[in-house]
């Protein structure tokens, strides 16, 4: 028995050391660090980092900090002490909370002319706009076809018998294109409104879930779940076309986009009050708008690059065009409501 | 008297004393040596599970513009009371159940033996281990409308549409916590059971009582220490489950801890959270203090000799039978995900355990498989270098408290009962500077996971050291040795046992801990269920069977480290 | 052996545990008013021999009759048997009163009538008013005397005892054996007694059953079984070393260390049991008279037990306590009037 625990003792010192050891990331340049907080859904090509890496003679630490509502909870309370230097992945449903808190600082980017200008409205100078995407019903074409239905043009044939369980959101206290979509429903039908449908939604069988990844991996049935229609991106079926196994042609999803029909969800990238490395921080903020990124984000998060001279992948072409207006409700009107469309939605849906 | 039994032997526990005294406390039980042992834990967990909680709840509740009015939320309307309430039963509902179920595994483990015995109960052990969004993900496998349930029946009846819809019911969310538990509670119960004297059995069947009757007079009433222990652990569990209700359930179905995430992260309503979590946490300390209390019984009239024992073939097969459902409760959710893992839109294939390997997307927070299972098992294997003395020493301190007992106990299982979206942000917001600058180290993932594993091991020491005759100690002493060498020769060959058993739910815990690992693990840290995670969070179909290929792949390494541990124990199931 | 038809008769048992023989064949009685001891070294298999009768295991081979009725195949709790475990195997969990009126439940008595019977049962063990104490807190004796009255309290038909006072000290051994066979006495049920204890069985039983690996080689009543061992194992069990080889001729017996006449059934060679009664001491050596070295003595005040070393080794007798005996390692001469043959051990491996 003494056998096994030195030999676990020494197996375990001799796994710590590897792990002391490797190194995963980029080099230690000896310019500094510079930490980039961002949520868990971020990702960017590893050329581009070393490329700025090397650049700025920096070493770029990646801390994604769980999803963009854990992250933004972490920077707020850490603000006397902050973990990171720039923070990626506020949008626009939470940055009256990012603002309010008083976690950035001011910058103004060069590239910020390349950002057409309602993405910037009402956000002052604290936040620059990176990406964007839109929130929105998708469906699963095949089962749609089987079940002989078409798929729906506006969203309250919804609420008809024949789509009877068939559709399944996201929780909008809990998940933020849950929110996001809520508020849509709030400009879609007016805000006196909106409770009606989503009373009639619940009534047919309307499935809620906590969180994007249940919804889309186990409810979704083309994932193998039960609703043919399910809260998502305007970018999935584009997705569900690159990145098939094996290789397709089409797309097995599609979008329903009536107007109004679809939320505008941007995110932000903002240097933090109090970096000790503002100006690679700055640095960094700038790359994020460089063309070579913003071609490089559609691909590996599924959104829209704001630089209007970024390409985007043929696929989004083809498959996630958005070419109706989306919803619009200003930043500072989710700052009031929020809590209040969160709650009555709430009442009327869950209680 | 009793022919050729070895005088050591003799003073084991149970042996009636001649004048019929109950037994006595150790002797050296007293204020002193007790506040020195307690030493050790007692500032691990002031530092890095009290000083965090009070910085957190400090924010919480002190921040600049809060005031009572933010606990509004609380009282209006009955939501959170709502929420509470479902709590409570699902706990109490899941309990029932998973006791229902452990009850006869423990049977047949408890009085058979038969080879391959320790290889099941590893791999029944494995679901304890396994991030919640995996559970999931099996569970849908299995039983989602294109599950392979639900394939079978439509196939085997030429059925339309799929029969079987429990996604998002509360079955689901009870099915996931027992498969979650059982195995646990099992080897709880079986441990204690297979030390119950079989005689006082055959004394009540002799005196008139047919099974069912012995069962519930006799074997039941023996058995209860064990079984509220398990129950209260199981109980525990199910109460501050988090993945399963929220991944499972659906938005319907919320527990306090859910609620506690939600009001932290998603709705920013901080004082609601820390009273949320403040009111769990005193909820939990006092089901503790009832486990502690109750877990402390050995079982009397302990079974020393032999006799010549036949088993019934009837009793044979109930047994296999038995075994054989507690085989397939676990495979089958494993079973499917595992299939799934390997089954692409074109058929079986091997692509996504080649892709795991691949930096498809050419991505800067790429993390090999390899690296992945090197961090879990590292930062598992710390947590029980770290754990393991900790969890004893902590166990002796609480064992010379005397009457404070299970009152230190339930101090020191605390860190299971709060919550771990909490605790992260209470590192984040505390251990930031010096000294304690832990934030961004590895060490603070070692506490984190150290946090959680501990308690078991003090749980496990703790219920061996019990047994220990304070004679042996005496005799040790008599002849000469000193308290280290009373420990390293009396104690720790007794205690091992408790240790190894212990050592292998730290592991456990370790490599499933999820919630507190995302808020401060660092990207090159990455452990198997962040990974997993990763992957899930990502749209594509490879990028979902890669979840699959790591998910199976964390099942193999535990059940592998389960099966490893488990043989330090031999015939032993582990005394928790 | 007589198989009378009331009481218990087990005929012809065998039972193996694991290709492992535990029983071999085993046949006896016990009539009701009269005790049976099982008597052996441990692990002859006479506790297995209880566990068959009590119907706690089911024999390979043979039948175990009550009453003239077959109960092999009744099942334990059925058969309206006693049993006393070694050990006492008392249920923890249950006062004094609730073990001792566990068995009664099935008897259709109300709840006064069963607390009178535990009262009544009380009494004949001597612990009256003990009824509501813990298990725990009782002596050793006091706990025997619960288990016995736990066991008589449903009136059973047979009472079995397997090894009732072996966890006992020495001195409260002997008192209680007292007192247990006075309660034997009383009850007219056919009793079992297992015990390796020799001077226990004799004390006890009215008929002695000696068992040797799983057979029962030697039964009678404790005066026979005495008075001719018959077989070597069962004079050495009972503690009569003296065996000495010899030969007998034409009705003498010759041995290395005397010779004895008046022994007509027997021929060629055989081995002598030199009994102690009515040993004497005799001036010198002649016939039926042993001659030896005297190694030691024990004098015990009616009588003295003395060793003597001879031809055929160390021989034991005890002396009246008058007996002029001669210093020790001075010759010494002993008259041994009662010589008996018995049965050379087989030293087999499978009988």
């Amino acid at each position: 028995m003494w056998k096994h625990v030195f030999l676990t003792a020494v197996a375990s010192l001799a796994l710590v050391a590897t792990a002391a050891c490797g190194d995963d990331g980029g080099n230690d340049s000896g310019g500094g660090t510079l930490t980039v907080i961002t949520h868990d859904s971020f990702n960017i090509s590893r050329e581009l980092l070393e490329q700025f890496e090397k650049d700025n003679n920096v070493t770029v630490k990646l801390l994604p900090k769980g999803d963009a509502g854990a992250m933004l909870t972490s920077v707020i309370l850490t603000k006397g002490n902050p973990e990171g230097d720039v923070v990626f992945g506020v949008d626009n449903t939470f940055l009256s909370r990012a603002l309010e808190a008083g976690i950035f600082e001011s910058y103004t980017s060069a590239l910020i002319d390349k950002v057409p200008g309602d993405l910037r409205e009402g956000i002052g100078d604290k936040v620059t706009p990176v990406d964007y995407g839109y929130v929105n019903l998708n469906y699963d074409i095949a089962a749609l076809k089987k079940a002989n239905l078409e798929p729906p043009k506006t969203l309250d044939e919804l609420t008809d018998a024949k789509w009877k369980g068939k559709v399944v959101v996201e929780n909008p206290a809990s998940s933020s294109p849950g929110l996001a979509f809520l508020i849509a429903t709030v400009d879609y039908f007016g805000a006196d409104k909106y409770l009606d449908w989503w009373k009639k939604m619940r009534a047919n069988g309307l499935v809620v879930v906590d969180g994007w990844e249940t919804a889309y991996n186990t409810n979704f049935s083309w994932k193998g779940g039960q609703q043919p229609i399910v809260l998502s991106y305007a970018t999935s079926p584009a997705f569900e076309q690159m990145y098939a196994e094996p290789a397709r042609e089409d797309s097995p999803t599609g979008n329903i986009l009536p107007p109004k029909g679809a939320f505008r969800q941007i995110e932000y990238v903002g240097v933090i009050h109090g970096t000790s490395h503002q100006k690679l921080a700055r640095k960094f903020v700038d790359f994020l708008l460089s063309k070579a990124v913003q071609e490089d984000v559609p691909g590996q998060m599924a959104v829209y690059p704001v630089n209007k001279d970024a390409a985007v992948p043929p696929a989004f072409e083809k498959f996630s065009k958005v070419d109706v207006a989306p919803a619009k409700v200003a930043p500072a009107d989710i700052a009031k409501n929020r809590e209040k469309w969160i709650d009555e939605w709430t009442k009327a849906v869950l209680r | 008297m009793d022919e050729g039994r070895a005088p050591v032997a003799a003073l084991t526990p149970g042996s009636p004393l001649p004048q019929g005294r109950a037994r006595g406390r150790p002797r050296f039980a007293g204020a002193g040596p007790a506040l020195l042992l307690l030493a050790a834990p007692g500032v691990f967990l002031a530092l890095f599970l009290l000083y965090p909680l009070q910085g957190i709840l400090r924010e919480s509740f002190f921040r600049e513009g809060t005031s009572l009015d933010d606990l509004h939320p609380l009282v209006d309307g009955t939501f959170y009371l709502e929420r509470a309430w479902f709590t409570l039963w699902q706990a109490a509902a899941s309990t029932a159940l998973t006791l229902a179920l452990a009850l006869p595994c423990a049977w047949a483990l408890a009085r058979h033996d038969f080879p391959g015995k320790s290889l099941l109960v590893a791999v029944a052990t494995v679901p304890f281990v396994l991030p919640t969004i995996v559970v999931a993900v099996a569970f849908t496998a299995l039983l989602g409308p294109q599950g392979a349930l639900n394939s079978f029946l439509q196939w085997a009846f030429n059925l339309d549409e799929p029969p079987v819809d429990l996604l998002n019911s509360i079955w689901i969310i009870l099915m996931a916590h027992v498969f979650y538990n059982f195995a646990v509670a099992a080897r709880i119960i079986a441990a204690y059971w297979a030390k119950l004297d079989p005689r006082m059995d055959d004394a009540a069947a002799v005196l008139g009582a047919g099974r069912v009757e012995r069962f519930l007079r006799v074997t039941l009433p023996l058995l209860r220490p064990a079984v509220l222990a398990a129950a209260s652990l199981v109980f525990l569990f199910c109460f501050t489950s988090f993945g399963v209700v929220l991944i499972l359930g659906g938005s319907s179905y919320g527990t306090i801890e859910t609620e506690i995430y939600r009001e932290t992260v998603f709705l920013f309503r901080l004082p609601v959270a820390g009273v949320l979590a403040l009111l769990q946490a005193a909820f939990t300390f006092l089901v503790m203090l009832v486990y502690a209390r109750l877990a402390g019984t050995s079982p009397a009239g302990t079974f020393r000799g032999t006799v010549a024992r036949r088993t019934s073939h009837g009793e044979r097969w109930a047994a296999v039978a038995v075994l054989g459902a507690m085989l397939v409760l676990t495979l089958l959710p494993l079973g499917a995900l595992v299939e799934r893992s390997f089954h692409g839109a074109g058929g079986y294939t091997l692509e996504f355990y080649r892709a795991l390997g691949e930096n498809t997307r050419k991505q800067a927070l790429f993390i090999t498989p390899l690296t992945a299972v090197r961090n879990s098992l590292t930062f598992a294997g710390l947590t029980v270098l770290v754990a393991v003395p900790l969890g004893t020493v902590a166990a002796y301190g609480a064992r010379r408290a005397g009457r404070a007992g299970p009152w230190v106990e339930a101090v020191l299982l605390l860190p299971l009962g709060v919550s771990a979206v909490t605790l992260g942000l209470g590192f984040l917001v505390t251990l930031d500077r010096p000294p304690l600058d832990l934030r961004g180290t590895w060490l603070l993932l070692v506490v984190a996971h150290t946090l959680v594993g501990y308690p078991f091991v003090a749980r496990s020491v703790g219920a061996q050291l019990r047994g220990i005759d304070p004679r042996l100690r005496e005799a040790a002493a008599v002849m000469g040795a000193g308290p280290l060498r009373v420990f390293v020769e009396v104690d720790l060959p007794l205690i091992w046992r408790g240790m190894a058993a212990g050592a292998v739910l730290a592991f456990a815990v370790s490599m499933g801990e999820f919630g507190a690992t995302l808020l401060i693990a660092r990207p090159e840290w990455a452990t198997i269920p962040i990974a997993v995670f990763r992957y899930l969070g990502q749209p594509g179909a490879l990028q979902y069977g890669q979840a699959l290929a790591m998910s199976t792949i964390l099942m193999a390494v535990t059940g592998a480290g389960f099966f490893l541990i488990d043989r330090l124990r031999y015939r032993e199931l582990g005394t928790f | 052996m007589e198989l009378p038809d009331d009481g218990l008769r087990v005929e012809g048992v065998s039972f193996a545990v694991r290709e492992k023989a535990i029983l071999r064949d085993v046949s006896l009685s016990a009539s009701p008013g009269k005790t049976t001891a099982l008597l052996g070294p441990s692990g002859c298999g006479k506790t297995t021999l209880l566990r068959v009768v009590a119907g706690l295991e089911r024999p390979d081979r043979g039948s175990v009759w009550f009453d003239g009725d077959d109960v092999t195949g009744v099942p334990a709790h059925r058969r309206g048997f006693g049993m006393m475990f070694q050990e006492f195997a008392l249920f923890p969990h249950l006062d004094v009163e609730g073990n001792v009126a566990f068995g009664l439940r099935h008897q259709g008595m109300s709840g006064g009538q069963r607390r009178d019977r535990v009262t009544e049962l009380m009494e004949l063990v001597g612990l009256s008013g003990y009824e509501r104490r813990r298990v725990e807190t009782l002596s050793g004796g006091e706990r025997q005397r619960v288990a016995l009255a736990r066991a008589l309290a449903p009136q059973p038909r047979l009472l079995m005892l397997d090894e009732p006072l072996g966890s006992l000290d020495r001195g409260l051994r002997e008192r209680l054996l007292v007192e247990l066979r006075g309660i034997l006495r009383r009850l007219n049920v056919p009793t079992l007694y297992v015990t390796h204890d020799q001077m226990e069985a004799f004390a006890l039983a009215d008929r002695v059953a000696i068992m040797d690996a799983g057979r029962i080689v030697r039964e009678g009543t404790p005066a026979e079984i005495h008075g001719e061992p018959r077989t070597e194992f069962v004079a050495r069990f009972l503690g009569m070393e003296n065996l000495v080889a010899g030969t007998c001729e034409g009705g003498r017996l010759r041995t290395p260390v005397g010779e004895w006449c008046g022994l007509p059934a027997h021929t060629g060679p055989v081995l002598a049991l030199l009994r102690t009664e009515d040993a004497e001491l005799v001036a010198g050596p002649g016939g039926g008279v042993v001659t030896g070295e005297l190694v030691s003595r024990l004098f015990q005040g009616t009588r003295t037990r003395v060793a003597v070393d001879t031809a055929a080794g160390r021989l034991e007798f005890e002396l009246p306590g008058s007996a002029n005996l001669p210093p020790e390692g001075e010759v010494l001469h002993v008259q041994v009037p009662h010589v008996q043959v018995v049965e050379r051990a087989v030293a087999a491996a499978d009988g």
